[in-house]
């Protein structure tokens, strides 16, 4: 379902040229939990941009769900992300000026659904994260776990095939770290592929398979902990 | 993209912080409130020029002869000719002015004398308050009698008297003995030198008492009472030919003389609201730098909704729309604040200012188009923004 074939990502910056991604091939299929792992620098931001088609390679092949996504445009992309994809960042990325309903809606307002079908599939979203009720509160209202909660729900919302989880607890307390990445275990466990990439080794290992990278290159793709 | 969230989202937007919204749409509200007044105010102008002329009779040809010789003047019995065969034309007076003493039982008094025939009160639009007025037959047969204005009634007779009294007295002008056969209605409120202030007299006797011997002012009035260059064209041959120069005689025609006071009036709004429009200019400027700095401001947003999967139209439409709401905002503050300042300038002028569903109309769709141009450009900056590099601002 996520097919990354020699993929390379390269900046030239005059006469220097950083190589971000050195020739990686990743194959990850449905309902897989994957964590890509590995510290500043070393390409895993990259790999999650290419793969979340906020970029495409400089080189190399990436099919997804069956389409040749290496090639397209802003606004072929754009389309992909909304259809495909579900973005989990880490500093949870809500629009303020907006209710949480508005912000759980925001991908089905792109994919040009009518009013009614919008507010149905937002607030079984919300139930599904466990914040139903507060659909009429504003972001800056809530707890930072809660608001990860609403930018899980808003990544539901879309119906995407894949989920991308930019390390998802990284601006949490550990209490609530925990209870998020339960959350996201879950949603794995109802069916949803997730890619979850993150610095943070013990929070790789909960993943069902850990891809690392360092330097541009995947140097160890093994089964996690998973559990 | 969905044009009623993106609509409220702007409301918002304006709403969170007042001062800046005024600040940005001040440029609009000046602007399309000063289109309004300036337009509002020429249009009454206008207007009032309009019924000024339709009062003084639009539909009256005046011809002046300058200046008249024993070899070229203007032949009275030939312009009767004239009249009768030219079917456009209903009524002629051909009138002589002068001013003189009137006297009567010790009372005196000046005023002007007016030497003309039985066409004028039709043609002056005068009603006869009692009595007649001149007729044909006092003209013919030179007979002294006059018509004589409420004021110079006041002046010579006091408050007291009757109209139908003076009927049949006979007063003095310069020394001449003239009958009373009728009274003028009052027009003119009886102000010493306005329409109340006169005396009719048939022209012939004015030429004897004056020592006229040529009459230099005619009025001739359109047969259905509407324009007629044909008209206007024959009379102008016929004074042509008595002097086979142009330069002797000069035709007023009101209606001519309406049409060139509307040109210029419109010509001066005109270019009044051209530099009012300045202002919208700027306006639109103050727009666009907000714009852009808003469009900075909301970078982190704009990164997000694209990874949600907006496309390039979507944020392009969102901040388009945002802009014009605010212009069409401030467009609609500057029409409210320019229909209030017309009704102030009304008062204050005495000109009553009339606005227009028109430029209402004008000032709403300039007022959105100014949205769109100056919203463009930042709109498109925020589109093409790389999602990445938007995602990692702040």
């Amino acid at each position: 379902m996520i097919d990354l074939k020699d993929v390379y990502k390269i900046y030239e910056t005059g006469d220097v040229e950083v190589r971000a991604l050195d020739g990686i091939s990743l194959h990850i299929d449905k309902g897989e939990f994957v964590a890509i792992v590995g510290q500043s620098g070393s390409g895993k931001s990259t790999c999650m941009n290419i793969i979340g088609c906020l970029d495409i390679p400089t080189a190399g092949e990436y099919i997804l769900d069956g389409i040749d996504v290496s090639t397209m445009t802003d606004d072929e992309l754009s389309y992909i992300r909304n259809t495909e994809l579900g973005f989990i960042f880490q500093q949870y990325n809500l629009i303020q000026k907006i209710s949480v309903l508005n912000n759980v809606e925001l991908p089905l307002i792109y994919k040009r659904y009518p009013k009614a079908a919008r507010r149905e599939i937002a607030m079984k979203a919300l139930e599904r994260v466990g914040l139903k009720g507060m659909e009429n509160r504003f972001p800056q209202q809530l707890s930072g776990g809660q608001q990860q909660r609403v930018s899980i729900a808003r990544a539901l919302a879309g119906e995407p095939s894949v989920i991308l989880a930019d390390e998802p607890t990284g601006a949490l307390d550990s209490k609530t770290g925990v209870e998020v990445l339960a959350l996201i275990k879950k949603l794995n466990e109802e069916g949803n592929t997730i890619i979850l990439v993150t610095h943070d080794n013990s929070i790789a290992e909960q993943a069902k398979r850990v891809v690392r990278i360092q330097d541009g290159k995947i140097i160890e793709d093994r089964p996690g902990r998973g559990e | 993209m969905d044009i009623g969230q993106s609509f409220s989202l702007a409301v918002k937007s304006l709403m969170a912080s007042k001062m800046r919204a005024l600040l940005t749409m001040l440029g609009i509200i000046i602007g399309v409130s000063a289109v309004i007044l300036i337009s509002g105010m020429g249009n009454g102008l206008t207007n009032e020029v309009e019924e000024m002329f339709t009062s003084l009779g639009s539909n009256i040809v005046t011809v002046m002869a300058l200046y008249q010789t024993d070899t070229k003047y203007v032949n009275l019995d030939k312009l009767e000719d004239f009249v009768e065969e030219t079917s456009g034309i209903k009524y002629y007076a051909p009138y002589i002015s002068s001013s003189a003493t009137v006297k009567i039982n010790g009372e005196g008094t000046r005023t002007t004398i007016y030497g003309t025939n039985e066409d004028y009160t039709s043609i002056r639009d005068r009603g006869i308050a009692s009595g007649r007025s001149i007729q044909y037959l006092d003209v013919e047969r030179e007979q002294k009698v006059c018509v004589v204005g409420s004021r110079v009634v006041t002046e010579l007779f006091g408050e007291d008297v009757t109209n139908d009294e003076l009927i049949g007295k006979y007063l003095k002008i310069n020394g001449n003995s003239f009958k009373i056969v009728g009274i003028l209605e009052e027009k003119a409120s009886g102000l010493a030198g306005g329409d109340d202030d006169q005396i009719l007299i048939p022209y012939t006797v004015a030429q004897k008492v004056f020592s006229t011997q040529y009459v230099n002012n005619f009025y001739f009035t359109y047969e259905n009472g509407e324009v007629s260059e044909e008209v206007i064209d024959k009379i102008d041959r016929f004074f042509y030919d008595v002097y086979d120069d142009a330069d002797y005689y000069f035709i007023m025609d009101a209606q001519s003389m309406m049409e060139e006071m509307y040109n210029m009036l419109d010509t001066i709004t005109s270019i009044l609201v051209a530099i009012a429009g300045i202002s919208l200019l700027v306006g639109g400027v103050g727009i666009m730098n907000i714009m852009l700095v808003s469009v900075t401001e909301r970078t982190k947003e704009i990164g997000i909704r694209k990874a949600i999967g907006a496309n390039q139209w979507d944020i392009l439409s969102q901040f388009v729309i945002e802009a014009i709401t605010t212009s069409v905002i401030g467009g609609s503050i500057g029409i409210i604040l320019g229909i209030f300042f017309t009704g102030v300038a009304s008062t204050v002028l005495g000109i009553t200012g009339k606005v227009t569903l028109f430029s209402v109309l004008i000032a709403v769709g300039i007022s959105s188009l100014i949205g769109i141009v100056f919203g463009y450009l930042p709109a498109k900056k925020a589109a093409e923004m790389h999602p990445i590099d938007a995602l990692r601002h702040e």
